[in-house]
């Protein structure tokens, strides 16, 4: 027999659903992704409404395509947060819903923990420094006494933010990532930006007002400011990694989070980490975005260990909601 | 002073530190124990942001070891500075660094003195204003005789605003917070008392750093 658990993720603008068997086999993946407008960030509202509306066929899609039935799941995993709080929501309510209709014990799960869990389980890594880089979280995290500790982070924007907010400023719209990946991959001049570093924590805001106040002078061209603003916000990231690799004794070295995509990220990390003799970990592309696979491979691990499930009235959502709160009692 | 010079005193030296950004020799400048520390070239920067952050960091950190010696501030002293190697030779600070001195601690009164003596010293450096940028308990040295030495400027920077000031009691916090979690409260308590007490601004400092430490610092994406 084989035990089925299904996890919804919906902390901001994807709804995705997934079920992963007890060996760790995706079964299935399903997503839907809402984008806003070119000049606009996400609207927590609009995209509840847009999340809300795909939720039948996500679950519909998530079964057929795991060729399992709603009587065949084991357990349910939602992400608790931290997230948009009408976005949660949506995951939240779908979640009580299911577990009630059909009598299945329910999981909260912490969204970054499950970003990180994944990718250890992936790899079946020992003792990894996790680099989470996304629109939601940049954090440099390392699990100690049952708790997954933040070692850096930033104190203002995330990275994804910054990235994004820089695509927008140019017109290159959502999410801009790899947008801007791909136009810094044609830059050829650095030009000196604010780097700002505090330990092992960053700050990313006056980075991007001076990129920004750059570009409106226009006397750069926009593949030099995108090479630029990358280099400088990656090497930041990479030197408090390995600022927090000294301090610590991890074995290798793992990055996830939507930014984790980025080849230039990727390959900067992969440098420094030889010279600390670490490999470097990163899912499949797909894997590094929200999905529900991370939700339900931490949901699998809570059932497995004989987690207490909660009651559909302790179903709630944590808009805030620190890492480090976390205690990590079924590993 | 030539760079071969450096280059010979290096290779005679002792490496006692790879941090992560600059590798320490013990050296014998001139026919003194000296330290010399070398910012090295990192693999994965690009390579003018590499030179140009290298450079500056130099000039800096030698900057402020400066104007800490001539403020009577527990910091190594400078002793020389070459920018085309990225090199500082300092004064040799015996002692045990802080991390490990708080780990063999015996006795919980020497934590109130370590949160008293770190009060006191923090806030001598910011009324220089002067901002750490990383106050890790490996950054302090404590000596024979129980005297505490800041070190490692290679983030500092000169500032007189309460917000950086804020910042470096937050990283401050963070650190005691996982490496030292037993310790911490003593420690931290102490500390805040006594910075309080001797800082300029320090309304101001405290009230800005209890913000920070309350917003939790999870950001929502969308922006």
């Amino acid at each position: 027999m084989s035990t089925y658990v299904l996890g919804i993720e919906s902390t901001a603008h994807t709804l995705g659903m997934a079920i992963v068997d007890e060996k760790l086999n995706i079964l299935s993946d399903v997503r839907e992704v809402y984008r806003p407008s070119r000049s606009l960030g996400i609207d927590p509202h609009d995209a509840a409404e847009y999340l809300s509306k795909k939720a039948g066929y996500v679950f519909k899609e998530t079964l057929k395509k795991a060729s399992v039935t709603v009587e065949d799941i084991d357990a349910i995993a939602y992400s608790m947060g931290p997230g948009l709080g009408p976005c949660l929501r949506i995951g939240a309510t779908i979640a009580r819903l299911l577990s009630c209709k059909y009598n299945k014990p329910l999981y909260p799960v912490h969204h970054a923990i499950g970003h990180i869990e994944l990718v250890r389980l992936y790899y079946n890594l020992n003792n990894p420094l996790v680099i989470l880089v996304s629109g939601g979280h940049t954090l440099i995290s390392s699990f100690t006494n049952n708790r997954w500790r933040v070692y850096g982070e930033t104190l203002d924007i995330t990275l994804g933010n910054l990235l994004d907010m820089f695509a927008r400023e140019i017109g290159l719209g959502f999410p801009g990532g790899p947008k801007v990946e791909e136009l810094a991959s044609k830059g050829s001049r650095y030009i000196e930006l604010p780097y700002t570093i505090k330990g092992t924590n960053l700050q990313f805001s006056g980075l991007l007002t001076n990129v920004v106040s750059l570009y409106k002078k226009n006397i750069y061209t926009l593949k030099d400011l995108a090479l630029s603003l990358q280099e400088t916000a990656f090497s930041m990231l990479v030197e408090a990694s390995e600022r927090a690799l000294t301090q610590l004794n991890n074995d290798s070295i793992a990055v996830t989070g939507g930014v984790a995509s980025n080849d230039r990220l990727y390959a900067m990390l992969v440098e420094m980490g030889e010279e600390h003799g670490l490999k470097v970990y990163r899912l499949p592309k797909r894997l590094n975005s929200d999905n529900g696979v991370q939700i339900a491979v931490v949901g699998l691990k809570m059932y497995l260990s004989n987690v207490e499930p909660v009651d559909v009235e302790n179903a709630i959502i944590k808009q805030r909601w620190r890492l480090d709160e976390v205690e990590v009692v079924w590993r | 002073m030539e760079i071969s010079y450096i280059n010979e005193i290096m290779e005679k030296g002792r490496l006692i530190h790879r941090g992560a950004e600059a590798i320490l020799y013990l050296v014998d400048f001139l026919g003194t124990k000296a330290i010399l520390k070398l910012r090295t070239s990192k693999k994965y920067r690009n390579k003018e942001l590499d030179n140009l952050l290298r450079r500056r960091r130099t000039a800096r950190e030698a900057n402020i070891l400066y104007h800490l010696y001539k403020n009577n501030f527990p910091a190594p002293k400078l002793y020389y500075v070459n920018l085309e190697r990225n090199a500082i030779i300092m004064e040799y600070l015996e002692g045990l660094v802080l991390k490990e001195y708080i780990s063999k601690l015996e006795n919980s009164d020497e934590l109130y003195k370590i949160g008293y003596d770190i009060g006191k010293l923090v806030a001598h450096l910011h009324n220089l204003n002067v901002i750490h940028n990383d106050l890790a308990t490996r950054n302090f040295i404590v000596t024979k005789e129980k005297r505490i030495y800041l070190i490692d400027f290679g983030l500092s920077m000169f500032s007189h605003e309460y917000k950086e000031k804020a910042l470096d009691i937050d990283v401050f916090k963070r650190v005691l917070d996982v490496t030292h979690p037993d310790e911490c409260d003593m420690i931290f308590d102490t500390f805040i008392q006594v910075y309080t007490k001797n800082a300029l601004d320090s309304k101001e400092t405290i009230n800005f750093y209890y913000k920070l430490s309350k917003m939790g610092r999870y950001h929502i994406r969308g922006g």
